[in-house]
């Protein structure tokens, strides 16, 4: 099985592409924290948002196709999540469906603002991911001094997700192999056995892999790896973007100051 | 082979008990003489996996372990697992990171080296192993055959004086198996091969010990102890 999709667009060379990946890391966790603080019904700084991704985008010569296509289903998901919250109280009521259950713009306003931001936040880091190897993304977060074993797991988990699918499937083949069919309580009982197998299988693997580790000389208290000095082309979006973005949230403040 | 050449391996009397009491090994010893390849045989179940597994101190059962002359203790079990570059059977335990430079450079790391001089390792083990251009790959999505070259290569990086090697061509074709043959014929080092691969031993190895219910059964030159199919069947081999 191959998973290589994930990696598509991460070859291409661009400016986007070159950038240091902590700036990059950096930069989304900004971007997204300022995007998810945003007020509902604040459009001002989500369109300079969609621009600023627009724009990024262009420049990392990602087709925005295969943004949208990445990014929907996420936005979609949260739809359904937040279906509820067009029905809240407040405000004027836009459409009423029965007496007791109405939309309300307050409603409406935070459940598009929910969408728009939940779509925003997932492009956001799906052209992160397009324009930067994972090794590269797990390299970064190691430089920014996060703790070693939360990259470790993060690295692991990714390296062992193509395992374990492919463990998964290969069970399922022989099951369906033997004629696997019958009533539900069967099947859930069969299921159940699946999974406490692949958790053994996984427990047991994590063992020698620990013993790989340990044979090749790890010690867990080790930074080996130096860090590279920023170009000041990395400092530059570093600054300029996050300043951007909360330009575009403070801007009725700056406007009221004049 | 020589017989007044040194001793980089020498093994005595180890004797283990699982945690539940079962005995996976007793009275074990060997000796390694530089350059050497020994290989390891007996059927499933002997005891081989167990006792490689002790070579680099990663089960302590009695008995001592010298390693380049240099008897294991806390001061020496880094360096001790520093020449002793065990490769598990299963490349998918060994192979534990997103791309393959990380991998080899793993140990090199560990050592302590300098940026420049591990990525130089990476590069010469890749070269080595025939694997030239993988660094930027994801193990996940080798071949069989790639990743038993490229674990090979994660522990030629660390410049061991003895490879120890757990089944190198189990699960490979025919000419995985026949190129990995080569590869264990130009790797410099003395090595312990654990096989059932009876063309390896004969190509690859000068002797062997056979091991049967964690002990040691047997050992002696490749030839005499492969000539007597009667004897082979006996000790699980054939």
């Amino acid at each position: 099985m191959n998973l290589d999709f994930l990696d598509r667009y991460v070859g291409l060379d661009s400016p986007v592409h070159r950038l240091d990946a902590r700036v990059k890391v950096l930069v989304v966790l900004m971007c997204l924290s300022l995007w998810v603080t945003t007020p509902p019904g604040r459009w001002i700084p989500l369109g300079f948002a969609l621009l600023l991704l627009v724009g990024a985008a262009v420049l990392s010569r990602v087709p925005l196709r295969y943004l949208l296509a990445r990014s929907l289903p996420a936005a979609g998901f949260v739809a359904l999540m937040a279906v509820l919250a067009p029905f809240r109280p407040g405000g004027e009521v836009l459409v009423r469906l029965t007496p007791a259950v109405a939309v309300s713009e307050e409603g409406a306003r935070l459940y598009a603002a929910v969408i728009s931001k939940a779509f925003l936040s997932v492009a956001a880091v799906v052209l992160l991911s397009s324009t930067t190897s994972f090794a590269t993304i797990l390299e970064a977060m190691e430089r920014l001094r996060l703790p070693r074993t939360l990259v470790m797991i993060v690295s692991f988990a990714y390296r062992y997700l193509f395992v374990i699918v492919e463990e998964t499937l290969r069970m399922k083949r022989a099951r369906d192999a033997r004629l696997f069919g019958g009533r539900w309580l069967w099947h859930s009982t069969v299921i159940g056995r699946m999974i406490g197998t692949l958790f053994l299988h996984s427990y047991e693997r994590a063992e020698r892999v620990y013993q790989a580790m340990i044979a090749r000389g790890y010690d867990p208290g080790i930074r080996p790896r130096q860090a590279q000095p920023l170009s000041s082309g990395d400092l530059a979006v570093l600054i300029a973007v996050p300043v951007g973005v909360l330009g575009s949230r403070l801007l009725p403040w700056l406007a009221g100051c004049r | 082979m020589s017989t007044d050449s040194r001793s980089v391996l020498s093994l005595r009397g180890l004797s283990y008990r699982y945690p539940d009491g079962t005995a996976a090994l007793e009275d074990v010893s060997l000796d390694l003489r530089e350059g050497e390849r020994l290989a390891l045989m007996g059927p499933n179940g002997a005891g081989k996996s167990t006792l490689l597994l002790h070579l680099n101190a990663l089960l302590d059962g009695d008995g001592n372990l010298e390693v380049d002359g240099m008897a294991l203790s806390k001061a020496t079990v880094r360096t001790i697992r520093q020449k002793v570059g065990l490769v598990f059977q299963n490349p998918d335990d060994q192979l534990f990171c997103p791309t393959v430079f990380e991998d080899v450079a793993f140990g090199p790391r560990n050592m302590g080296l300098p940026d420049t001089e591990v990525e130089r390792r990476v590069h010469g083990s890749l070269q080595a192993v025939g694997l030239d251009g993988f660094e930027r790959r994801n193990p996940a999505h080798l071949s069989i055959g790639e990743k038993k070259r490229a674990a090979i290569a994660t522990v030629h990086a660390m410049r061991p004086l003895v490879f120890v090697l757990d089944e190198p061509t189990g699960n490979l074709d025919a000419r995985g198996r026949r190129g990995l043959l080569d590869l264990l014929l130009s790797l410099e080092g003395a090595q312990i091969i654990v096989t059932h691969d009876l063309e390896l031993v004969r190509a690859v190895c000068s002797r062997v010990l056979v091991m049967g219910a964690g002990r040691i059964v047997t050992e002696g030159a490749v030839p005499d102890i492969l000539a007597d199919p009667a004897k082979l069947e006996v000790w699980g081999l054939a």
